[in-house]
């Protein structure tokens, strides 16, 4: 992950800020309709489901963009502060001991998008550059 | 009639999961995750065994593969099989783990069936290489004849503000397996038998500190070791019957009480971690099994994607048994002794190791191991291997 966030700053300084990656900040969104806050050590415990709900006691169900989408690995990095293989080794224990399961994974921030407009318990994350006037920000990163 | 039992319950969770499936679940909600690892290893002396390697490589000893599969059945209900082929066992596919689970409450899952549990801290998940630094853990540790049962389970979670708390309890009805004894060499697998096993633990963890506890009681315990009724009929050609009954008493390991403790404590921050965990037997009464105390402390650095690390690990065997002082024939007291002494072990092993994350849920590592006993120098034995471990 360390090697990502170089690879960043690095494709920053040579290009001088013209990679998308760079600029790139993520959002965590929920339905606009909804009323709840949360801060980022509630996001961490939602997607590593540790908690189920916020703290005010709202259901919350976790959905995460596919592996290999860049802001999937922006997102692990700056709010799980976990790299790959090690939140991969974190489910495996889970799974495979019958105490958890990672949240479902989408291909694109359409479809996060969508999946977050259906349903009010749904809490996800995408570009910031891509939300719509759908969804409510509950932090960028 | 155990491995049917087994095949059975497997079978009834299968036909569950299937239905599943058929029902009006889209595919989407059944997971199917697995996990394997190839292990090569070999000792670095022909006359070098343990850990079932010798000086010719093998592939087989350590590999194993799994599959799990895990459905919803209706809103708080869900089914998962696990099936392991293991190299030792030729890749002969089994069920170890085989549940319904049922999702009490936000922190409580009850679970009922074949499951595994936590003796130790890494016990529920020993086989999942990819989870852990080592390419196997400790193994003065976590060579214990079981690690699964068939009974329930209560798993108790909760995260407060900066900390996880974890606690389960676990109750398994029977578990038979072939077992041969920790510290033995040379010795045919035997039928192991325990009835009836408690299970408790206790984890916490906060921020980079991990902490826990676990307690263990098997009120009976049974080994039927070939070689203690070869021993009874030696006995029996020079002594009386109640000479033989008093001696064999506390040499036969037939419904006995053992109790289990560990205590683990980690500390991991990313860049390094250190590692240690204690843990011990206890026999209520004599037999030829030894009691055990069993430690070790591990450490490491990651540089990228390598993590380099280092183990030292110290295992006492001690005979639960002294009956062989009490029996007057010279020639047989020393056989009952070798019966009562064959676990007996004072050892250290001390290791070293890495793991390079090659991509995505596929770890490659390396992994030298000494092992020193200074009850008995013919075990001692250095071990070479390498693995790859993945998840998926």
């Amino acid at each position: 992950m360390k090697r990502i966030t170089y690879m960043i700053l690095l494709s920053c300084s040579l290009l001088l800020g013209v990679n998308t990656l760079c600029l790139a900040e993520v959002a965590v969104i929920m339905k606009a309709s909804v009323t709840e806050s949360a801060d980022i050590n509630d996001i961490q415990k939602i997607f590593l489901g540790k908690s189920k709900s916020l703290p005010s006691g709202y259901k919350v169900t976790p959905v995460a963009l596919a592996e290999g989408h860049p802001i999937r690995e922006l997102f692990n990095d700056k709010v799980l502060e976990k790299s790959d293989s090690q939140l991969k080794s974190y489910w495996a224990k889970l799974i495979f001991t019958g105490k958890g399961r990672p949240p479902k994974e989408l291909p694109s921030d359409e479809e996060v998008i969508a999946e977050v407009n259906a349903d009010p318990s749904v809490m996800g994350y995408i570009d910031a550059q891509n939300v719509t006037a759908d969804v409510k920000v509950l932090l960028k990163f | 009639m155990q491995q049917k039992q087994l095949s059975l319950v497997g079978l009834g969770i299968v036909s569950l999961l299937y239905s599943a499936a058929g029902s009006a679940y889209e595919s989407s909600d059944i997971s199917i995750n697995g996990f394997g690892s190839i292990v090569a290893g070999q000792t670095l002396d022909k006359d070098e065994a343990i850990y079932g390697y010798d000086d010719n490589l093998s592939f087989q000893k350590e590999s194993r593969f799994a599959l799990q599969v895990a459905a919803p059945v209706g809103e708080k209900f869900s089914a998962t099989a696990q099936i392991m082929a293991r190299g030792e066992d030729d890749f002969d596919p089994q069920f170890e783990w085989a549940y319904v689970s049922y999702q009490a409450s936000e922190n409580f899952i009850v679970m009922a069936g074949r499951q595994r549990f936590n003796l130790y801290k890494y016990s529920d998940y020993v086989d999942v290489g990819y989870a852990y630094h080592w390419i196997r853990p400790p193994q003065g540790v976590y060579s214990i004849p079981f690690n699964s049962g068939n009974g329930l389970g209560f798993l108790y979670s909760r995260s407060l503000d900066d900390m996880d708390i974890h606690v389960s309890y676990k109750m398994l009805a029977e578990e038979i397996s072939d077992y041969v004894p920790s510290g033995t060499s040379g010795v045919q697998p035997a039928r192991f038998n325990a009835n009836l096993s408690h299970i408790l633990n206790f984890d916490i963890t906060r921020d980079s500190l991990n902490f826990g506890l676990n307690f263990g009681l098997v009120p009976e315990l049974s080994y039927d070791a070939s070689e203690l009724v070869a021993l009874e009929a030696a006995l029996a050609g020079s002594l009386t019957a109640q000479e033989v009954e008093d001696i064999m008493k506390e040499v036969r390991i037939d419904n006995e009480e053992v109790q289990f403790f560990g205590a683990y404590l980690g500390y991991d921050v990313g860049d390094w971690f250190i590692l240690s965990e204690y843990t011990q037997y206890e026999f209520a009464d004599p037999n030829a099994f030894s009691d055990q105390t069993s430690l070790y402390l591990s450490a490491g650095i990651r540089v990228d994607e390598f993590t380099f690390h280092a183990s030292y690990g110290e295992d006492e065997n001690k005979p639960s048994s002294n009956i062989d002082q009490s029996v007057p024939v010279p020639a047989l007291a020393s056989l009952v002794k070798s019966a009562i002494t064959a676990q007996q072990e004072d050892s250290k092993t001390y290791s070293v190791g890495a793991r390079w994350e090659a991509e995505g849920g596929v770890a490659l590592k390396i992994d030298f191991t000494s092992f020193d006993d200074d009850h008995d120098d013919s075990s001692d034995a250095d071990v070479i291997s390498v693995g790859i471990d993945f998840v998926y």
